[in-house]
């Protein structure tokens, strides 16, 4: 070992028993006790003394003593809910890492080692994350060595690193547009690093480390071969797997029984009636990323189409034309996909007086597409349409006067499917094709509503909690032995 | 031409890694092998240094950790760095925030610097769809 290592080592030790005492005096219901080992040398990243004012909660007067308070508060919460006997020990550090102008890398994490065979594991030759390991054996497998490794940038939001979006060190989950709250992203690396992950299996090539499966191959479920991950006798079945796009899920039991009381119930619907609908039905609508929800509140409007392209479809993408605006105008307007973003049609008929619309595809597919885009200011319900669908709607539209059709869309959640399950309640992991690195198998799938904390993207309305009815995280660490 | 070029570079020299390894890299123009230059190696050695780094263990800093045999006949792996989750942030053009996780540190910071495609990007495409 080199001096400077073991002066390393020697620093974060010390650094370690402080801020243990830290921890342990907020961390009165904790089932678990979480260290964080400071790996910075002094001066820089949790030592760093520059002055800071109190933010959010966190009345650290450095810079450094916030970062390490923003991670202990992390921390504190795994060990809220996370029960062991053992510490779980991160070591943690803030340095320089790779910024631009426009982007970040905001750090890593990690376990730092999987073991098999332990006394008392559950399954023989199966790989568990380290910390876990430690909770079956009730004592280190390496005493005082970090069983998660965590390194986060220390310069964002300086000149040069994402200047205008530096860490929100605050405790609160209020952080101002623009900032990126430490806490979140912290709960999050902090899950990869207790067992939220795949490896040492390759998620992508699904090739096993040493032969031997990880626990998590075990509630892998593969809905096209109806296999696990663990029951698959090739890589190249698990490669396929980790591809599928939306047909590998979680089969955990614990995740399976808490779903329903964390996901939305429910498939997004437009049921069509009125006096002109000769076929009064439901079809499938295509969700969006702004507006109102689709909800156990059904809303219903009456529709009527935007017209002005000359073959009687309508884009929306300019202001609509008096003609147009009186038509809509307390209706549900019926617009067609293409030529501009979903954001401008919505603000365009928004404008006329619109309370809410249905954009109808341009495109033969089988499923209805997402109306991606954001605005706050939108706030009606959206809903898009398959082209054979939106046609068949048009035909009802046929026999309308200049404001009126008497034809009725109802915007309203059908069945029992829960969103980002499968039909047996599965909850969906995310598999994209083609392979995301980091991202895919790893994660819940982006379709899973409400928003996951262990979703490959980490969204703007996470809330701190991990567990039921806010969060699946728990549950899942429940089910791989936790 | 270029990239292919480098990395076919890369491919070659990786292969013969070791010390005093002969390194060649196929000429983009003449299609034949040929010694690198002084640029090329330089890229080389980026790309063996950052190969490097991510098979290397997280506790001890060493190349491709094997598993270990402890007492009691349990066996630890140590991770490597490219077993780690790398968190991305990238701005959209819309001037939001997309977060991402990326699989090890040389992705992460091709994401960053906005070298290669990412579900950022993915992200800004839906918002511009159409």
């Amino acid at each position: 070992m080199s001096a400077d290592r073991t002066a390393l080592l020697r620093r974060a030790a010390l650094a370690a028993a402080g801020c243990a005492a830290l921890l342990a005096a907020g961390q009165a219901a904790a089932q678990s006790t979480f260290v964080i080992i400071n790996n910075n040398a002094p001066g820089i990243g949790f030592n760093d003394p520059t002055p800071a004012t109190p933010v959010g909660g966190n009345n650290g007067t450095t810079l450094g003593e916030q970062r390490l308070i923003a991670a202990a508060h992390a921390a504190n919460i795994w060990g809220a809910n996370l029960t062991s006997t053992v510490p779980i020990r991160i070591g943690a550090q803030f340095t320089a890492l790779t910024c631009t102008e426009t982007s970040a890398v905001l750090g890593s994490a990690g376990a730092t080692s999987s073991q098999r065979n332990f006394a008392g594991a559950p399954f023989a030759d199966t790989w568990y994350p380290v910390a876990l390991r430690n909770k079956y054996v009730g004592s280190e497998a390496t005493p005082g060595s970090a069983q998660i490794s965590m390194n986060f940038n220390a310069n964002l939001g300086t000149p040069g690193c994402l200047p205008a979006s530096p860490w929100y060190l605050g405790l609160d989950n209020n952080a101002p547009p623009g900032h990126i709250n430490l806490v979140v992203v912290l709960l999050h690396e902090f899950a990869h690093g207790l067992g939220f992950a795949v490896s040492p299996t390759n998620g992508s090539t699904g090739a096993r480390s040493s032969a031997s499966p990880s626990i998590w191959e075990r509630f892998m479920f593969d809905n096209v071969t109806g296999l696990t991950w663990f029951q698959m006798t090739s890589n190249a079945q698990r490669a396929a797997s980790s591809i599928g796009v939306d047909k590998l899920a979680w089969a955990g039991s614990n995740v399976v029984a808490a779903a329903p009381s964390v996901l939305r119930q429910g498939i997004a619907t437009l049921g069509i009636a009125g006096k002109p609908v000769r076929n009064p039905r439901d079809v499938t609508a295509g969700e969006a990323s702004f507006g109102a929800p689709f909800s156990t509140t059904p809303f219903t409007g009456e529709v009527m189409p935007v017209v002005d392209q000359s073959n009687g479809t309508g884009l929306a993408c300019t202001p609509l034309s008096p003609t147009n605006a009186r038509a809509v105008l307390g209706k549900v307007a019926l617009v067609d996909r293409g030529t501009c973003n979903f954001v401008i049609k919505a603000n365009n008929v928004k404008a006329a007086g619109a309370i809410g619309m249905i954009v109808v595809d341009n495109v033969v597919a089988a499923l209805p597409p997402n109306i991606g885009g954001s605005d706050p200011g939108v706030t009606f319900p959206m809903a898009s349409l398959r082209q054979v669908d939106g046609q068949a709607l048009r035909a009802d539209l046929q026999r309308r006067s200049r404001t009126s059709s008497g034809v009725f869309a109802t915007f309203k959640l059908t069945g029992t499917q829960l969103a980002g399950a499968d039909l047996a309640g599965r909850v969906k992991l995310f598999t994209p094709n083609p392979f995301q690195g980091g991202s895919s198998v790893s994660h819940w799938d982006t379709t899973a509503f409400r928003h996951q904390l262990m979703e490959p993207a980490i969204n703007g309305d996470l809330t701190q909690s991990v567990v039921p009815p806010i969060d699946l995280t728990v549950p899942l660490f429940l089910d791989i032995g936790w | 031409m270029f990239r292919l070029t480098l990395l076919a570079a890369a491919a070659l020299a990786l292969a013969g890694a070791s010390a005093q390894a002969q390194v060649v890299v196929r000429d983009a123009q003449t299609g034949q092998l040929r010694a690198p230059n002084a640029a090329e190696m330089q890229q080389l050695e980026v790309a063996r240094q950052l190969r490097d780094r991510a098979n290397r263990g997280v506790l001890s800093g060493k190349l491709n950790p094997q598993p270990v045999r402890m007492p009691g006949g349990e066996d630890s792996l140590e991770h490597t760095e490219a077993m780690m989750n790398y968190s991305v942030v990238t701005t959209l053009p819309n001037g939001r925030l997309a977060r991402q996780c990326v699989a090890d540190m040389a992705m992460a910071e091709r994401v960053a610097r906005g070298e290669m495609p990412s579900f950022a990007k993915s992200m800004q495409e839906r918002l511009n769809e159409r």
